[in-house]
């Protein structure tokens, strides 16, 4: 266990402006993964997402007394810069390349008894997951930023309102109200999706003979 | 309840079955409104399963991906970062070992500095008079030590300022000039008649430490009546006394010489 572990993120956040990394390290190994995957969610390419975490945390590195903890969480400081990097990424006009769902979604086959606990599922169902979450996945790309942001803050990394607001800079009606329509919106692209899927799939099981 | 009032609670609604909210009492309510509500319309019974089905879908999303993390290269350039930013500091931990080293080291330099200012310093200082001022009475001690003289040539050669028997009100100390003082300086001439030196009322005299000069001046009668002094007679020229004046390190005159015809 780190020395380290334990520490409030102020605290750590302290010690790396007196140059312990081991502190720094500690910060990273808490909210790399949350940085990283807002930026993957919102991006959908692996290199930006990485360039963005890299660069949320060369500044903190840069910075480490531009953090107020009396403003908020330090997670939802970190989410903040990843947010306006990503929107200005995708404001510039990056054409980001994302990896083809088949290999993006690699991790998600048949390895997800421990995400899902002690339910064994089939083939079958491990097969319609699958495919599930992959067409959520293209739906959120498929969002407008503003209502994006909004279903990965808070469907994805489980963000209540308020802390939602606070990275968006933005009152918690509107969060409200954007997630309420981020979420038609997503569920109709849903149902399109699995209806354009099961269009492929009943002419081809004809074919089959099935 | 309607079906816009349905609409603003359907993702609670959708979301109650899957975790437990904080304010379960108010869900309790919410969610019997609302299941009330599905059953009686098919539209929004239709929309709550559409829910539940993309939570599900979010849910399926969110787990799916968390495991997903940043390459271990971003982290080794990370920390290649900062041990570049802080090459040129100490890690803070360090600090507690480094202090007591600190410390010892400025105590070793301490105990140098004191014992080598010991042997610099006499045991007994050379010359030292405790003499009281002569004219204000208020006591006044002129530790002579080492006074440099100045001379035309800026050269200035030590010399030690001593106290010599007062012959009258006024006390005096005796300056003898080094032997390796050169011949230029106009000063040196005086030393060989009446090399006494009076002190001055007000002044303090000097400390062991302290380092003055010898000025050769011409000092007007209400100058040497101001300090309660009287120039001799053979000293006294058409301009003033010319008198050799022991000026302190803070620029104040100690004592005084008159310098005589003879000299």
């Amino acid at each position: 266990m780190s020395r380290c572990t334990g520490i409030t993120d102020d605290a750590l956040l302290r010690k790396v402006s007196h140059g312990d990394e081991d502190a720094f390290a500690e910060l990273y190994r808490r909210w790399s993964g949350n940085v990283y995957r807002f930026a993957l969610h919102m991006c959908g390419a692996p290199p930006v997402a990485e360039d963005v975490m890299q660069e949320v945390f060369m500044q903190v590195l840069r910075t480490p007394g531009q953090y107020d903890a009396t403003r908020g969480p330090f997670s939802a400081f970190v989410i903040g810069m990843a947010r306006n990097m990503t929107l200005k990424a995708l404001r510039s006009g990056s054409r980001f390349t994302a990896l083809p769902d088949s290999e993006h979604d690699f991790h998600t086959d048949f390895s997800s008894q421990r995400a899902w606990g002690n339910i064994v599922e089939t083939v079958e169902q491990q097969l319609t997951r699958r495919a599930l979450v992959s067409d959520v996945r293209r739906a959120i790309l498929a969002l407008p930023p503003s209502y994006r942001e909004v279903i990965v803050l808070c469907e994805l990394q489980e963000m209540n309102y308020e802390e939602a607001a606070k990275i968006l800079a933005c009152p918690i009606g509107t969060v409200r109200s954007r997630l309420h329509r981020a979420r038609q919106v997503l569920a109709g692209r849903i149902r399109g999706h699995a209806a354009a899927r099961r269009a492929v799939a009943v002419p081809s099981a004809a074919v089959t003979g099935d | 309840m309607n079906c816009p009032e349905f609409e603003e609670i359907i993702r609670d609604l959708s979301r109650s079955e899957a975790q437990q909210p904080s304010d379960g009492a108010r869900m309790n309510v919410i969610s019997a409104g609302g299941a009330a509500h599905a059953r009686a319309c098919r539209p929004c019974a239709a929309r709550l399963a559409e829910e539940r089905h993309l939570n599900a879908a979010l849910s399926a999303l969110s787990h799916a991906d968390l495991h997903l993390n940043p390459s271990a290269h971003v982290e080794s350039n990370l920390r290649a970062a900062f041990r570049q930013k802080y090459a040129g500091r100490r890690p803070w931990r360090t600090a507690f070992w480094l202090g007591p080293i600190y410390a010892g080291g400025v105590a070793v330099l301490a105990v140098f500095f004191i014992v080598n200012h010991a042997r610099q310093t006499p045991a007994t200082p050379p010359v030292s008079a405790q003499i009281s001022g002569p004219a204000s009475g208020s006591g006044s001690g002129l530790s002579a030590g080492s006074v440099s003289r100045p001379t035309a040539g800026n050269v200035q050669p030590s010399g030690n300022l001593t106290p010599a028997a007062p012959d009258d009100a006024n006390p005096r100390v005796a300056y003898s000039a080094p032997a390796a003082a050169t011949s230029s300086a106009p000063a040196q001439s005086a030393e060989s008649a009446d090399d006494s030196f009076i002190l001055l009322p007000y002044s303090d005299g000097l400390s062991p430490a302290e380092s003055a000069a010898v000025v050769r001046v011409t000092l007007s009668e209400s100058a040497l009546s101001s300090w309660g002094l009287s120039a001799p007679a053979d000293a006294i020229s058409d301009n003033g006394a010319l008198a050799d004046l022991v000026v302190g390190e803070d620029g104040t005159p100690r004592a005084v010489h008159f310098v005589r015809d003879e000299d």
